[in-house]
């Protein structure tokens, strides 16, 4: 694969983290191929993917629930298919702060997944027409939870509001 | 079902059929041994396993970690996206008994994932090039342990 082919693709993959950390769904959509009837999207929080026209709705349910969204691809893995179709598998860093999140939850929630991004080039450029995330078993993110615990060791346990500081 | 539909869906029952007994061979069969740079993303690695030295190192681990495993797969969906590649996702079931001492009682645990694939058509029949396997994430699963939860209540 020529480096001019891998440009296009990576391009594409770099405008839609851009449009995901700026939540705006009017230009993560400029990116889908809102032509095909067959579009796939799949997130990794949904049990179902949506097809074809309902990928509009609920991306721009996604951008208007988030207050912050992080959105970081790398380890990006090109390949051009045919002529007018890419492929790129990229391993994702993502955060999301809901809109209205509750006060005693104000961090960022995120995890780390994989994706699978296929698009075909039009008269207008590339677009995006599959797009699967797929994390890491939830058994194993769990247990790297409970293992990263354990390397802070006994000394950090979190501090209490409702209790001063205290050194036994 | 179109034929290309029936078609690689045979295939891919035949594909997670080769499960049940580990025959990592038999699925190995099914992937397009030409392509240089084939891509497994199996849900329980941190990172992709690319070419063929790694996917053959990973189903060799598989034989020492796991004491059983069957799956099995539905819904399948398939697009031809460009002639001779085609797009395919399905569900696929996997229920495994992991291995350790036999004083130690195990029950087998499985789960559901949702796979994208992408295929060739090689003059032998269709062949993976691409296969990713995605559950759903730690929270959508949270809630779905809490809905089981509460329906057996």
């Amino acid at each position: 694969m020529s480096s001019d082919d891998v440009t296009a693709l990576v391009d594409v993959v770099m405008a839609w983290a851009t449009a995901w950390e700026q939540r705006s769904a009017a230009r993560i959509i400029a990116l889908w191929d809102v032509s095909d009837t067959a579009s796939w999207y799949l997130p990794a929080g949904s049990a179902e993917p949506s097809l074809g026209s309902a990928v509009v709705g609920l991306i721009q349910r996604r951008c208007l629930n988030a207050a912050e969204i992080g959105y970081r691809a790398h380890h990006l893995q090109c390949r051009r298919l045919a002529p007018d179709v890419g492929l790129v598998f990229f391993e994702l860093t993502r955060s999301e702060r809901p809109v209205g999140q509750h006060h005693d939850q104000p961090h960022p929630i995120g995890d780390q997944v994989r994706v699978t991004m296929v698009m075909r080039q039009s008269e207008k450029g590339w677009r995006i027409f599959h797009y699967a995330e797929a994390p890491l078993a939830p058994l194993l993110e769990l247990q790297a939870y409970y293992e990263d615990i354990a390397i802070e060791g006994l000394n950090n346990i979190s501090q209490r509001s409702f209790v001063g500081p205290v050194t036994p | 079902m179109n034929t290309l539909t029936q078609e690689i869906a045979a295939l891919i029952e035949h594909y997670v059929g080769y499960s049940e007994g580990m025959n990592f061979e038999g699925k190995r069969s099914l992937w397009d041994q030409d392509d240089p740079s084939p891509l497994l993303m199996p849900e329980e690695e941190s990172h992709p396993l690319i070419g063929w030295a790694a996917i053959n190192a990973y189903w060799s681990q598989s034989r020492v970690i796991m004491e059983s495993l069957k799956s099995r797969s539905a819904n399948h969906y398939v697009r031809l996206i460009a002639p001779g590649i085609a797009l395919a996702t399905y569900d696929m079931r996997w229920v495994a008994t992991l291995a350790g001492p036999a004083s130690v009682k195990r029950k087998p645990i499985a789960a559901d994932v949702r796979v994208t694939a992408l295929l060739r058509q090689k003059p032998e029949g269709w062949r993976f090039f691409h296969l990713m396997e995605g559950p759903v994430d730690l929270r959508a699963m949270a809630r779905l342990a809490a809905e089981r939860t509460a329906r057996k209540a």
